[in-house]
């Protein structure tokens, strides 16, 4: 009764405000747009609860395994109209607990381990869809998930909203969707990607709508949009069959720059005039293909002033080809990593600086690397200028004291002129193992391509593609499951929509190509990396995911190099990985059943692959080297080296 | 009842709306279109010097691991900094940095590290590091503490102490419990199943390599002195180090084993307050029998629900409690549980201590799951003030496995009551029981996970400093719609410093963009250095690595003035310009844009009372408010 009385007071109330004022205030939007969020909050609270009834009651025999999972599809779908801001505001604490990857997860805040074990929606759809759903599991994570939920409810009940988090966190939402929804990434289980996006996309334009009042014409594009979009996956609702190419010219890049024209049309404050910090996504960027869509001074941590000055640029490419970096003279960067080859040797494992012996693991192109949080194939790295000292200090490679480095090149007067034209302000530093490892940072952050016929395409700029590419594309992002690691746009392993994290996984590479008696290559990859909170046993066998762009230059393919072609690389994981070919992998990320792709799918993957290169500018060797004016022995040695 | 405070709180806010809230400022505003008030925003009496830059500076090495003497790339990630006056007047002191990172070096050493050097200051008050020639031969500038061939390697140096006489300690957090476990690359310290073994641990890069067993020398220690121990049980102690000769004296075996993160030590040199980082966390104060000697002393951790008078409980300081862990002990006597206990600092005019609870939010982990499996185990009871907490946010207690501590706080400790309380907790605060945040002051000013701490005194006022170092970002712990974890270094007065609010806390911006600070260290009446901790990607070098840096200026009357009297006077006044804080303040909360002299929008201030002016050039800007107030505000 009470609430009745309530109830009706407060639409008196909105009932006052209409009647005083002539039309809704600019100012009544961001209020309409949190009642709307106050709402589907109310909504996912209720399903949680009643997930976890039901889970309780599929315990106790009162139903059957297919009303719980009409349970967790509901539960799930009502998420996806709150994802945008719980993603938003509470980040962190939404990977974790609410919609992150069904792995474990490591809090790296305490000196202590802390392995937070797979909680949330995507390991309850996993459970869920399984051939025998584990009840009292099914419980036990239904009951974390309530609870965890329950702090995030009780905090954005009170939450304010402003227009700029709204447009970020829809921007933000339109990526994920693409990227992460449509390829199934968080659906493991019961494969309800389409209509997730479905819910998704009609609550966002349920937000959208408030904004016609004040800009009719910037909201009616977005919303139209928001319509057909809508229309078009409850039209083509079959995962494997669906058109994600198409979805991504005709719905996600206009949606993407139609949110962005309606805030700069509404004169709403960008994300740099609220918070200084540097994001990894640049919001100005019209669409994820375009190639200033990533800040890669947010990867390299390194300033965008130093990335992109010339001088350091042209410095790093020298200090790139110069064997002079090397004990012996002999080795540079460039020996491993060849402009010809997209910056890879064409070999398994590269040559050491020891005849007959190789170095750990095959050479990654570096051909966009900077776009990644850590680097190495065992994500021992985190910053592009310390990256350098590994290569420098290591007994395989250069096998130098970093020290000695600087002091050897401080005898090139050609090299002191082109530090001081580089670093002339950085007082002690002027050639310092910072100066180099800046340089060459910059030289590598230099290395990138965003212009493959695939981006000409996915960008609008043409509308010509081979259709097997585009087959290939659709496989890639759905029924293949390449695209839930190797993430658009970069195809790497670093994770949509924020861009801030790269992922490694446990794929079971075999130690030979050889499929029958297959064995694990020996390699543990990143729990040997030496970072403490990287010392896991699910680390184990875990590798960087490398990009596939340029990947048809960079044979032979993995960690060891042991797959000559994309061909054998598909074939790999079209039989799940090593642990589908009977290694026993307990942590493999990979899901070991077979992806039943047939002889024309895997040709569509390789064309698509394929179309992804683009090495324009980017094949030019320095034919000179500065000269050692008291050492005319070491004018001896080759530009790139001899190896 | 619910529904109707809701609603109450709904139309509020629709209220509250129209009257603030304002969709959009003008992208360009024709300043001439406006009268506004001048005010003018002069220069910041507070410098900065970049001091010493880790990971490319050079130290001096001792003879290390068959290495000849030499120079080594200094370690990483700074933390704490001690500080050691020179009495003789030749200089100004010694300086000691912790380096957190716990890399193989085959110089340096394996493990955590220090490093050691001597300032004085020149005619402009800038300092500057001296040359020495330390007495076992080395010549340079930074030297690195030689802890492998003294005492053996350290882990993870984070905080430590810095004694009223100058004496320091560093503290090895890093808590290990098998020899597996510092030498990281064998991870045979890793459980779980079948782990492949390591074909080049030499490629380890963090941990340590020697694991052999480790033979105590410590004489003043008779109980463990001679003793053959694994290598794990040789980490985790407090480490009093030499800062003039760059050597380490030695591990404080005495005062137990645990994952020591701070401490503090009385001026009449009697007591040492210390803080463990750990999950839960006992509150633990050592007393020398003579003042200043610490090889001889009584261990004890605090049990708030004792009668005063019987407060501290003493533990058997056996070989057990020595070498195998402290915390054991201590909840064994039924000590008080708290939550990550971080820096200690002491205030020099009160003698109230104080110390950092940062907060732990981790699942598996969290103080709801943590406390009642302790309590369980032990006679360890938890702290008042996290059933309090709990209660607020409406579960029964803080044995609630969804009670987590996201926020933290700062404490004090009278140790003539032997009183514990909050001084100021982090975060936003609820009403009791509702999930109404007070969001006036919230979360535009925000305090979470507070960590750094120590003492300032400005014109004979004492004032907290209080280092952030946040555990995540969610929950309201950075700005709204900010996503970056940025920690923030803030003064708060420490005549205020029980059940403050953050409308007490005054923010120091005299950094770079982006550097987030920890170790502030008091050195004279004019300076104070700090350290870099957790570089930001896009600050130019050497800002986006670990660097300790000075910040000179606290001496000038206009800091004074400032930092104690403008909090108040910027209440009465519609614009208030700080220049030490380089904040503007406004008399009210509002929604407000600011504008460079061609009227291009470059800022814009959503439910704030201030704007941070902090890394804008000299020059004319204009601020207009959601109600078309306009205000000049020239920087210079």
């Amino acid at each position: 009764m009470k609430k009745v009385h309530w109830t009706g007071l407060f639409f008196l109330f909105l009932l006052s405000l209409w009647s005083f004022r002539p039309a809704v205030e600019p100012a009544d939007i961001i209020i309409n747009i949190q009642r709307d969020y106050t709402a589907h909050l109310d909504r996912f609270h209720k399903e949680i609860n009643q997930l976890l009834g039901q889970s309780r009651q599929y315990q106790s025999g009162a139903i059957t395994a297919t009303d719980l999972q009409a349970s967790i599809v509901s539960c799930r779908e009502a998420y996806k109209t709150i994802e945008p801001f719980i993603e938003y505001f509470q980040k962190e604490t939404a990977t974790r607990y609410i919609n992150g990857a069904p792995l474990p997860k490591v809090d790296e805040t305490a000196p202590m381990h802390d392995v937070i074990p797979p909680l949330g929606l995507q390991i309850l759809d996993e459970e869920i869809f399984a051939e025998r759903p584990d009840a009292a599991r099914i419980v036990e994570l239904a009951e974390k998930l309530q609870g965890h939920w329950t702090n995030i409810f009780r905090y954005e009940q009170g939450r304010s909203l402003e227009h700029r988090y709204v447009f970020e966190a829809m921007r933000y939402q339109i990526i994920r969707i693409f990227t992460l929804g449509l390829t199934g990434f968080d659906t493991p289980g019961s494969v309800n990607a389409i209509p997730e996006a479905l819910a998704s996309l009609e609550a966002m334009e349920q937000h959208f709508q408030h904004y016609a009042i004040i800009a009719p014409q910037n909201t009616k594009a977005i919303t139209q949009l928001l319509a057909e979009a809508q229309q078009y996956l409850k039209a083509n609702n079959d995962f494997d069959t669906f058109d994600r190419l198409h979805f991504l010219r005709k719905y996600t890049n206009p949606l993407y720059q139609a949110i962005y024209d309606l805030q700069d049309a509404l004169q709403i404050e960008f994300v740099e005039e609220a918070d200084h910090t540097l994001k990894a996504v640049n919001y100005h960027a019209p669409g994820i293909f375009d190639n200033n869509f990533l800040n890669k001074s947010y990867y390299a941590q390194v300033a965008i002033a130093d990335l992109e000055d010339p001088k350091k640029i042209e410095l790093g490419e020298l200090l790139f080809f110069d064997p002079a970096l090397s004990h012996n003279f002999k080795m540079s960067c460039a020996s491993c990593h060849q402009p010809e080859k997209a910056f890879t040797d064409g070999l398994m494992k590269s040559q050491s600086n020891t005849p007959g012996q190789t170095t750990l693991r095959n050479a990654p192109t570096l051909i966009n690397a900077v776009y990644a949080d850590k680097y190495f194939y065992d994500l021992r790295e985190y910053d592009l200028e310390r990256q350098v000292k590994h290569v420098v200090q290591d007994t395989k490679e250069f096998n130098m004291d970093f020290l000695d480095l600087a002091d050897r090149l401080k005898e090139s007067e050609e090299y002191v002129r082109l530090f001081k034209e580089a670093y002339g302000d950085r007082d002690k530093y002027i050639i310092s193992t910072w100066s180099i490892s800046n340089a060459l940072a910059a030289y590598v952050a230099s290395l990138t391509s965003w212009n493959s016929p695939f981006d000409q395409y996915a960008r609008g700029e043409t509308d010509e593609l081979p259709e097997a590419v585009k087959r290939g594309f659709n496989l890639f992002m759905g029924k293949a499951a390449c695209g839930t690691c190797h993430f658009a746009p970069t195809f790497n392993g670093t994770v949509p929509p924020n861009y801030r994290e790269s992922e490694s996984e446990v794929l079971g590479v075999p130690n030979t190509a050889d499929t029958n008696n297959v064995k694990i290559d020996p390699d543990p990859g990143r729990i040997a990396n030496g970072r403490i909170h990287d010392e896991l046993p699910h680390f184990t066998y875990s590798f960087k995911t490398t990009t596939v762009r340029n990947v048809a230059l960079t044979a032979p393919y993995m960690h060891n190099g042991i797959y000559n072609s994309l061909e054998e690389v598909v074939d790999f994981y079209n039989r799940g990985g090593g642990g589908g070919m009977g290694i026993e992998l307990p942590h493999q990320t990979l899901p070991f059943d077979n992806l039943s792709l047939n002889d024309r799918e895997i040709k569509d993957l390789v064309a698509f692959m394929e179309s992804l290169t683009d090495t324009t500018g980017l094949n030019k060797r320095p034919m000179l080297l500065p000269t050692f004016e008291k050492h005319p022995d070491w004018n001896n040695r080759q530009p790139g080296g001899t190896y | 009842m619910k529904n109707f405070l809701l609603l109450a709180a709904f139309c509020g806010l629709t209220v509250l709306g129209y009257a603030q809230s304002q969709v959009a400022f003008d992208e360009e505003l024709q300043i001439s279109n406006f009268a506004p008030q001048e005010f003018v925003l002069p220069p910041s009496p507070l410098t900065t010097q970049v001091i010493f830059v880790g990971g490319y500076d050079i130290v001096q090495t001792t003879p290390t691991y068959g290495n000849p003497a030499g120079r080594a790339i200094a370690k990483e990630w700074h933390d704490f900094i001690g500080f050691t006056p020179d009495s003789s007047g030749s200089s100004l002191g010694w300086v000691t940095v912790n380096h957190e990172m716990i890399y193989q070096d085959d110089r340096i050493g394996d493990g955590g590290g220090m490093t050691a050097f001597r300032i004085e200051k020149d005619a402009n008050g800038e300092i500057v590091v001296m040359d020495q020639t330390l007495e076992d031969g080395r010549q340079g500038q930074f030297f690195n503490i030689d802890f492998v061939n003294t005492v053996g390697e350290t882990g993870m140096n984070c905080a430590g102490i810095s004694a009223p006489n100058g004496r320091i300690w560093t503290a090895e957090e890093w808590f290990r419990s098998s020899t597996g476990s510092i030498n990281n690359g064998s991870f045979s310290g890793v459980g779980g199943g079948n782990l492949p073994s390591n074909p080049s641990p030499e490629r380890a890069f963090q941990g340590v390599r020697d694991t052999s067993m480790f033979t105590i020398n410590a004489p003043e220690f008779p109980l463990v002195d001679g003793k053959t121990i694994p290598k794990y049980q040789n980490f985790n102690y407090m480490v009093e180090v030499d800062p003039k000769q760059a050597v380490a004296i030695r591990k404080q075996y005495n005062w137990g084993r645990a994952g020591w993160e701070g401490g503090a030590i009385t001026p009449d040199g009697k007591y040492a307050y210390l803080g463990i980082d750990g999950v839960p966390a006992p509150w633990v104060r050592v007393t020398a029998t003579t003042p200043w000697d610490f090889t001889d002393v009584t261990v004890e951790v605090y049990k708030h629900d004792n009668p005063q008078g019987q407060r501290w409980i003493a533990i058997d300081m056996n070989e057990d409690n020595m070498l195998g862990g402290l915390t054991n002990a201590a909840w064994a006597a039924g000590a008080t549980m708290y939550m990550r206990n971080e820096w200690v600092a002491i205030d020099p005019a009160t003698g109230i201590v104080y110390w950092t609870e940062t907060g732990r939010d981790s699942g598996s982990s969290g103080p709801g799951i943590v406390f009642p499996a302790v309590a369980a185990a032990s006679n360890a009871v938890i702290a008042p003030h996290h059933t309090a907490l709990a209660q607020e946010r409406g579960f029964a207690d803080a044995t609630d496995p969804n009670y987590q501590d996201y926020y933290g706080r700062v404490l004090y400790y009278d140790p003539a009551t032997e009183e514990v309380g909050v001084a100021i907790d982090g975060g936003p605060y609820f009403e009791n029981g509702s999930s109404e945040i007070d969001e006036a002051n919230y979360p535009d000013k925000h305090l979470s996970n507070p960590d750094g701490l120590n003492i300032l005194t400005i014109g004979g006022k004492s004032f907290l400093m209080i280092q952030e170092d946040l555990n995540g970002s969610s929950f309201g712990r950075m700005p709204n719609g900010i996503s970056n974890r940025l920690c923030e270094l803030y003064l708060l007065a420490a005549d205020n410093a029980k059940d403050a609010s953050v409308d007490d806390l005054v923010r120091i911006t005299a950094i770079p963009a982006g550097a987030e600070i920890t170790g502030a260290i008091q050195i004279d009446d004019n300076t104070i250095l700090v350290n870099s901790q957790h570089p930001n990607a896009n600050n130019p070098f050497p800002y986006n690595h670990s660097v300790t840096m000075a910040i000179h200026g606290f001496a000038s009357a206009n800091v004074t003035t400032d930092l104690i009297e403008a909090p108040e006077a910027a209440k009465s006044l519609t614009v208030y310009p700080n220049p030490t804080t380089r904040e503007v303040f406004l008399s009210e909360t509002t929604d407000f844009a600011l504008y460079n002299v061609n009227g291009q929008r470059l800022k814009v201030y959503r439910n704030a009372n201030h704007a941070d002016l902090g890394n804008f050039a000299a020059g004319t800007y204009y601020i207009i408010t959601a109600k078309k107030e306009s205000y000049k505000i020239i920087v210079q």
